[in-house]
């Protein structure tokens, strides 16, 4: 069964993509506030995602189709 | 000099302050109530008690910003002050009657940006002040998030093999309380200070006082005292749908939730950026949400939420901008 990205890791980096964005119109004094609030997104949308890739409870996503797998 | 004009705009900005209290520090007690914590009555108790005291331990950088960092300092004058209340007012009132958690801060920056550009155009508004207060528009709902879902993370981890459940969800409870205690002090430093600003600007137009001057004592303890008696007056039709409406609360997420907003309201308040606790609070429940699974945040309530974000400015903007055309008719 293929393994594919949850949507809540997706959100997760969606939401740290956001800040990253923010930096450029960061005023100077506040943009390292963008940096770390985009690392602690990224650090848990790369531990959701090993989760949903290499975890006991992965599953498929319902807009992946598997070749593998016939049609229920 | 103190005119009745003065007295009577300082009566209508603390009557926002005490809306903002009604209107916005329910978000204080909602976790509390929802996960049975605390009654409903003792939990505005608790919540309008720390709204007060905290004045004797944040500054008053949010106030300098409302007040020095917005709009120009000499656009503010009696009517300009008055229509953006009752822009911000106004548009207060239509989402509590929709039961809608937008940000009472929101609408008074909006109220005041609308005014002072009906009387001197947009070259009134500063742009640094409005870019600040801006990129936190943003900002801080995913800050409350991301903590938010790192502590109720961190909480689970720490005590996964713990088994006695009762014991534990009883330790939970009673650090509820100083969690919403911590979340209605950062909710006082943050929103009385608004109301504070906009005192203070008037303070200044109205050459009471030097434009180099701090808040003075009387308008601080004024404008907590008016935002405690807000909350003291409820708001329980905001407090079911932050509650129990965007996800379901056990009170380690409530716990959770709370002090993650408590501690990005503590940031941004020390460091003189006004943000919206609604914002904040909204932000760290759908974070200790997500801790389950996306779909166990209700999104179509968060979405409402965020629809009312978006149109709160303009909202505010338009209505206060409205408002001041009389006085620019009849000036």
């Amino acid at each position: 069964m293929r393994r594919v990205i949850g949507r809540r890791a997706m959100f997760f980096w969606v939401s740290a993509l956001v800040c990253v964005v923010m930096f450029p119109v960061m005023p100077p004094e506040f943009r390292w506030v963008a940096w770390v609030t985009a690392g602690i997104g990224f650090f848990w949308a790369i531990l959701l995602t090993i989760e949903d890739l290499f975890g006991p409870g992965a599953q498929a996503g319902p807009w992946k189709h598997d070749p593998g797998r016939s049609p229920s | 000099m103190v005119t009745v004009g003065l007295v009577l705009v300082i009566a209508v900005a603390l009557g926002f302050d005490f809306f903002n209290g009604f209107h916005d520090a329910a978000n204080s007690i909602a976790t509390v109530v929802s996960t049975r914590v605390l009654t409903p009555r003792l939990a505005v108790v608790w919540a309008a008690f720390f709204n007060f005291v905290a004045f004797a331990i944040f500054g008053t950088k949010v106030a300098s910003t409302i007040a020095k960092g917005v709009v120009q300092p000499e656009v503010f004058t009696l009517s300009v002050v008055f229509a953006g209340l009752i822009g911000a007012i106004v548009w207060d009132v239509i989402t509590w009657y929709f039961g809608l958690p937008t940000s009472s801060s929101h609408a008074l920056i909006g109220g005041m940006g609308g005014a002072a550009v009906a009387k001197a155009g947009w070259g009134s508004l500063i742009a640094d002040g409005f870019r600040k207060i801006a990129v936190f528009i943003v900002l801080s709902p995913i800050i409350g998030l991301f903590l938010g879902f790192s502590l109720l993370m961190i909480v689970l981890w720490v005590f996964h093999r713990y088994h006695k459940v009762e014991k534990l969800n009883r330790g939970f409870r009673r650090m509820q309380l100083a969690s919403a205690a911590a979340f209605s002090l950062g909710h006082g430093a943050n929103d009385a200070q608004k109301t504070m600003g906009v005192i203070l600007a008037l303070l200044i137009g109205a050459r009471v006082v030097p434009p180099t001057s701090n808040v003075p004592l009387w308008v601080v303890l004024s404008a907590h005292a008016a935002i405690a008696l807000g909350t003291l007056s409820g708001g329980w039709r905001i407090v079911h749908t932050m509650g129990s409406k965007i996800t379901k609360l056990q009170p380690v997420s409530g716990m959770s939730a709370e002090t993650a907003a408590a501690v990005t309201l503590f940031f941004t308040a020390s460091k003189g950026i006004p943000v919206s606790t609604t914002h904040t609070i909204t932000g760290a429940i759908v974070g200790v949400g997500t801790t389950q699974r996306l779909s166990a945040v209700r999104w179509g309530v968060a979405g409402k939420v965020v629809w009312a974000w978006v149109l709160t400015i303009p909202g505010a903007f338009a209505v206060a901008w409205a408002a001041y055309l009389p006085f620019k008719l009849f000036a």
